[in-house]
C-alpha cells in the first residue's frame, strides 16, 4: 500500500506541476497585471516626501480604482491617483509628508485592460518611513555593458513563433539619499534601427537589485546592427541621475546565423571527436600508401 | 594489378569519418535550429528550454563610454571655433564655460556632460530626457500595439477576412489569421469583391480597426492601421 500511495502522490504532484507549468491555453493575452512597485514591498528607507508608484502591463487602463494608504495606526486613506498611460504607471503623492515610522501599507488596485473584461492582478507593499526627506538627485553609473541573444518562442497569443533580440544590460552602481529601493530605471535605445536619429524609451521599471542586469527584448527589425543603450534612474521625487551620456553598445547580426565549419573546437567532446578524426586521417593515408605500394609491385 | 574492392571501401570510409569528425562538427542547421550547448558553462547559463531557442550567446561587448573621448574631440573642435586667440596645434584649447545644454558636451567645463538638464513634459504624459546628447522621444505605452488587442486584416483566400493579434509584449503583430466567417455587414462585399479596397472600406465604415492594405488614405503606408484603433494603438 505504501509504495502505491507514494506513487499516487508523486503522480499527483507531477500532474499538478505539469498543469502549473503548462502555458495557459485560452487564457487572455496581455492581462493588465501589476508588474512592480516603487518603493517595493518591505522597503525600510522611504523618505517622507516620496511619491508611491506601481507599474502595470501595457494593456492596463485606469478607471478611477481607489489606491488605499494604510497608516501605522490603521487608518485607511483613499488618495487621488495619477495614471501615466505612456509609462503605465499609477502613482499617489500624500498631501502631507509621511510621519517617520511604520508600518505603512499601500494597496494597488487590480486594473482593467483596454481589451479585457476581467481585471488583472493588483498588489500591496508594506514599508516604513525614515526622517530624512529626499532632496538630492540620485547617482547612477549608467549602463555598463550589453550582451544579446536571439529568443525564438512560440507565442500562444499570436499562434506563431516570435523572434526577439534579448539584451542583457549590466547596470552600474546606483544610490540616492532617499534609498536605492525608491529608484526607477529608465532605459533608452540610442542607436540602431529602432532609435532612428534620436533615442527611444524602451523600459521603465523598478531598478533591479544590485548586481542584477536589466533585460530588454526588442523585435528583430529594431535590433540588427550596432545597438546602443543608455539609462538613468529616477527617485521618488522625480529627480533623475546624470548618467544618460554613458552608452553601452553591442553589434548584432540578423538571423538565421551561419558560422560554417569549425576546425578548432574548444569543448571537450569536440576535442575527443577531433582526435578520432586525426586518427582516421592517419589510417586512411596509411591505407592509401599500402595500396600504392601494392600497385607498384610487379 | 587492380586493388581489392574492400581496401578501396575502407579508405573511403576512413576519409569520410575524418572529414566528419574534424571538419564539420557544427553546421549552419545546428545554428539555425539551436543545438544544445555542449560545454558545461553554457549549459548552466542557459538551461535547456524547449520553447526558447537561444542558438548563440554573444560575448560581452565592452561598454562604450562615449563621453570622454568623443566629448573631448568635440570640445576641441568647438574650442577652436570659440577661442579668441587660436592656440598652437599641440596645446589643448582652454574650455570656455557656457550654460549646459543637451549636446553631449561639457559646456560648463565642470567635468560633467549634460548634467542637471530639465526633463521636458510630453503632451500625452511622460517626459523627454537628455540622453546621449539629444532629448529622447516621448514615451509610448507600447511599441506597435496594445497587448491583447487585435486588428482586422484581409486574406487572399476563402473568407478574405482575418484578425491579426498583438504580441504579449506589444512590440509586433502576429500573422493574419483567417476568420471563419465575415461580419454580416461586409459579407456581400467579401463574396463579390473578395480581397479589395471595397472590403477595407467596409471594414472602416463599420467601426473596425483595419490594416490599411490598400492605402486608402494615400500616404504610401500599407502597414498602418486605420479606423477605430483606440484600443489597439499605442498612443493613448
Amino acid at each position: 500500500m505504501r509504495p502505491l500511495a507514494a506513487g499516487a502522490a508523486c503522480a499527483g504532484l507531477f500532474g499538478f506541476l505539469a498543469l502549473a507549468a503548462a502555458p495557459a491555453r485560452g487564457a487572455p493575452c496581455g492581462q493588465p497585471n501589476l508588474i512592480d512597485m516603487v518603493p517595493p514591498d518591505k522597503a525600510a528607507d522611504v523618505p517622507p516626501n516620496a511619491t508611491l508608484a506601481a507599474h502595470y502591463a501595457a494593456s492596463a487602463d485606469y478607471l478611477g480604482e481607489p489606491v488605499v494608504l494604510v497608516l501605522p495606526d490603521g487608518e485607511e486613506q483613499t488618495l487621488p491617483a495619477t495614471f501615466d498611460a505612456t509609462e503605465v504607471r499609477l502613482s499617489i503623492t500624500p498631501g502631507a509628508p509621511l510621519a517617520p515610522g511604520g508600518p505603512y501599507v499601500v494597496r494597488w488596485p487590480a486594473l482593467r485592460g483596454l481589451n479585457a473584461a476581467a481585471p488583472g492582478v493588483g498588489g500591496q507593499a508594506t514599508f516604513s518611513v525614515v526622517t530624512t526627506p529626499d532632496s538630492a538627485p540620485p547617482m547612477f553609473d549608467g549602463v555598463a555593458a550589453a550582451r544579446w541573444h536571439l529568443d525564438r518562442s512560440t507565442n500562444d497569443c499570436t499562434d506563431s513563433i516570435e523572434e526577439r533580440f534579448v539584451f542583457d544590460l549590466d547596470l552600474g552602481a546606483a544610490s540616492d539619499d532617499g534609498g536605492r529601493d525608491g529608484l526607477t530605471l529608465l532605459l533608452f535605445q540610442t542607436s540602431g534601427p529602432g532609435a532612428g536619429d534620436g533615442s527611444v524609451p524602451v523600459l521603465a521599471r523598478a531598478l533591479p537589485p544590485a548586481g542584477q542586469s536589466a533585460q530588454v527584448a526588442l523585435p528583430t527589425s529594431d535590433s540588427v546592427g550596432r545597438i546602443c543603450f543608455a539609462g538613468l534612474v529616477r527617485d521618488t521625487t522625480g529627480q533623475v541621475s546624470n548618467s544618460a551620456d554613458r552608452e553601452a553598445c553591442v553589434e548584432t547580426t540578423d538571423p538565421p546565423f551561419f558560422q560554417g565549419c569549425e576546425l578548432a573546437p574548444n569543448a571537450e567532446p569536440e576535442v575527443a571527436s577531433s582526435r578520432f578524426g586525426l586518427l582516421a586521417l592517419v589510417l586512411s593515408v596509411g591505407l592509401a600508401v599500402r595500396r600504392r605500394r601494392g600497385r607498384s609491385r610487379p | 594489378m587492380r586493388a581489392p574492392a574492400h581496401r578501396l571501401t575502407l579508405t573511403c570510409a576512413a576519409l569520410c569519418a575524418a572529414l566528419i569528425a574534424v571538419g564539420c562538427g557544427r553546421t549552419s542547421l545546428d545554428q539555425a535550429f539551436g543545438t544544445p550547448a555542449t560545454d558545461a558553462a553554457g549549459a548552466a547559463e542557459h538551461p535547456p528550454d524547449l520553447a526558447t531557442d537561444r542558438p548563440i550567446d554573444r560575448p560581452v561587448d565592452r561598454a562604450v563610454d562615449r563621453s570622454p573621448d568623443q566629448s573631448i574631440d568635440r570640445a576641441i573642435d568647438r574650442g577652436a571655433d570659440r577661442a579668441v586667440d587660436r592656440p598652437a596645434d599641440h596645446v589643448p584649447p582652454a574650455c570656455v564655460p557656457e550654460p549646459e545644454i543637451c549636446n553631449g558636451l561639457d559646456d560648463d567645463c565642470n567635468g560633467s556632460i549634460d548634467e542637471n538638464l530639465p526633463a521636458i513634459p510630453c503632451p500625452n504624459g511622460g517626459f523627454q530626457y537628455c540622453v546621449a546628447g539629444r532629448y529622447s522621444d516621448c514615451p509610448q505605452r507600447c511599441e506597435a500595439c496594445v497587448p491583447g488587442s487585435a486588428r482586422t486584416c484581409f486574406t487572399s483566400f476563402c473568407t478574405y477576412w482575418g484578425t491579426q493579434p498583438c504580441a504579449p509584449d506589444g512590440r509586433s503583430f502576429g500573422p493574419c489569421q483567417e476568420a471563419k466567417s465575415v461580419p454580416p455587414e461586409c459579407l456581400t462585399i467579401a463574396q463579390n469583391m473578395q480581397r479589395s479596397p471595397a472590403l477595407e472600406q467596409c471594414c472602416l465604415d463599420h467601426g473596425y480597426c483595419c490594416v490599411d492594405t490598400f492605402d486608402l488614405d494615400n500616404d504610401g503606408d500599407r502597414n498602418e492601421m486605420l479606423g477605430n484603433c483606440e484600443a489597439v494603438s499605442c498612443v493613448p
